[in-house]
């Protein structure tokens, strides 16, 4: 190998394999000629200089926004089941009619330190299926993980809920859309009920209200205060079965069951952290859900978190 | 969608999900941003996907590269939309625990820097060899060059990086 040949050959030093009788010509023609040699490790300092160092297989750079693509797998056209009724706005926000009591009063607090968030993201975990609605539960299904972004501006809401995987469906204050990647793309108004009951998982406080009114409504629920260095807990134990809580496992494989529920708040802002929910059915007590580390406040960019699909909405 | 189109979606997203970490260290390197280089990916993944149920039949002779192909082109489109966006303000309160460790930033700001003194064509070349993880014959066929072209390129970026670096240590 003359010095011509090394210059034609050495860019394939740098390839992703490279072919033993180049490399042991090149480096024969190294040992004998020092210009080239000093030429290849300039161009390897170079090669060197642009490796990553971090060890994640991602670099994680710039701003951090919430909202979690995980759209990867394909999705079998799904079976939509698209409940054709429609529930007022006003709903959604209400809350229960009863008369409090001091009982229910010990989420009161609670209720109103997550009522005046501008913005949280949460990750919920849930025994259900990617593609099914979002207030499908079944207590025999493998956990799925649904990430939920909402943010408070200028007196409106915007959120995301999304399913790994899965089904999603985003609120721009004006429609919502749904879509399962590859298999269905829909679009409606704001009061459209593409989330049913799941409605009451994407507003903390009006998890928290549910819980209340339930205390409010019947003897037979109870709550417990518990207390640590940090964290304030109330846990939720629902025996009757006619409360607004059980409207959050109408949908599903639930049966006749009772919910507990395990509601861990931070002491030093008062907000809604974890959740935990159990189904309990025949003396069997199930994790249906779990929400870890509910973050609030977080920088979130309305125009990621709103972001659709460029396809065509029916 | 027909069964055939049906396959090509499973097989599509397999080579999705096993090319991601490199797809993505790519559009990261790329785009400078995280959450551009995840909806990069994402519209690669429903361009594609959008292909088959459009056309009767699509034939893809070697997935990896055509994947990068459509990112690479993606990329391209969303950098040009990006340079119009950059003055609308985003709409963002701050959490600084949420805020990206330095190490990683100043991995990327380090490398960026080195990229910015070699042309733009040139610096593709490498992103997709290096942080892509593709052959130069890969290379030539993403970007539809000749094979020599694209060794010529990436070794003039590696001459004029070198050079970059003795001028910025003395
Ligand atoms: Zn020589």
């Amino acid at each position: 190998m003359n010095c011509k040949e090394f210059k034609d050959k050495v860019v394939d030093l740098f390839d992703t394999t490279i072919d033993m009788q180049t490399q042991a010509e090149c480096k024969a023609h190294m040992a004998e000629c020092p210009e080239c040699k000093a030429y290849y490790e300039e161009l390897a300092e170079a090669f060197n200089a642009l490796q990553p160092q971090e060890t994640s297989s991602q670099p994680s750079i710039s701003r951090p926004v919430c909202k979690q693509h995980h759209l990867w797998r394909p999705i079998a056209a799904a079976a939509v089941f698209l409940l054709g009724f429609f529930i007022g706005w006003s709903h959604l926000f209400s809350t229960s009619a009863v008369a409090e009591t001091p009982r229910g009063q010990l989420f009161e607090q609670w209720i109103k330190s997550v009522q005046n968030v501008g913005s949280f993201q949460m990750a919920v975990y849930a025994r259900t299926t990617s593609n099914d609605n979002f207030a499908y539960f079944d207590p025999k299904a493998d956990f799925a993980r649904i990430d939920i972004g909402l943010l408070r501006q200028n007196d409106s809401v915007f959120y995301r809920v999304e399913k790994q995987n899965g089904r999603v469906i985003v609120f721009d204050g004006q429609n919502q859309y749904m879509w399962v990647p590859n298999a269905l793309y829909v679009k409606g108004p704001r009061a459209a009920n593409f989330l049913e009951y799941f409605i009451n998982l994407l507003y903390p406080e009006r998890l928290l209200t549910m819980q209340k009114s339930a205390i409010d409504f019947s003897k037979k629920n109870e709550v417990i205060r518990t207390e640590s260095d940090s964290t304030i807990t109330l846990t939720f134990k629902g025996t009757e079965k006619n409360s607004d809580l059980q409207q959050l496992l109408e949908t599903g494989k639930m049966g006749d069951c009772e919910v507990e529920v395990e509601n861990v708040f931070t002491k030093n802002d008062g907000l809604l952290r974890f959740v935990k929910l159990w189904v309990v059915n025949d003396g069997q007590k199930t994790l249906l859900l779990h929400i870890n580390n509910i973050q609030y406040n977080v920088m979130m960019s309305r125009v990621n978190l709103i972001q659709i699909p460029d396809t065509v909405f029916l | 969608m027909n069964t055939e189109n049906d396959i090509k979606m499973k097989e599509l997203a397999e080579h999705f999900q096993q090319e991601q970490p490199h797809l993505m260290r790519y559009a990261c390197y790329r785009l400078g941003d995280t959450d551009d280089a995840k909806d990069a990916l994402q519209d690669a993944f429903l361009k594609i996907s959008s292909k088959f149920s459009d056309e009767k039949s699509v034939e893809v002779r070697d997935w990896r590269n055509y994947i990068f192909r459509v990112l690479s082109n993606l990329c391209s489109s969303r950098l040009t939309a990006l340079g119009k966006l950059r003055t609308i303000p985003l709409d963002a309160c701050l959490d600084i625990a949420d805020l990206p460790t330095e190490n990683d930033e100043s991995d990327y700001q380090r490398i960026a820097k080195l990229l910015v003194e070699i042309p733009e064509e040139q610096a593709e070349v490498i992103r997709l060899r290096i942080y892509g993880n593709n052959s130069f014959a890969d290379v030539a066929e993403i970007l539809s060059l000749p094979l020599p072209t694209v060794k010529s390129r990436f070794l003039y970026g590696l001459e004029k990086i070198r050079k970059a670096m003795k001028q910025t240590n003395h």
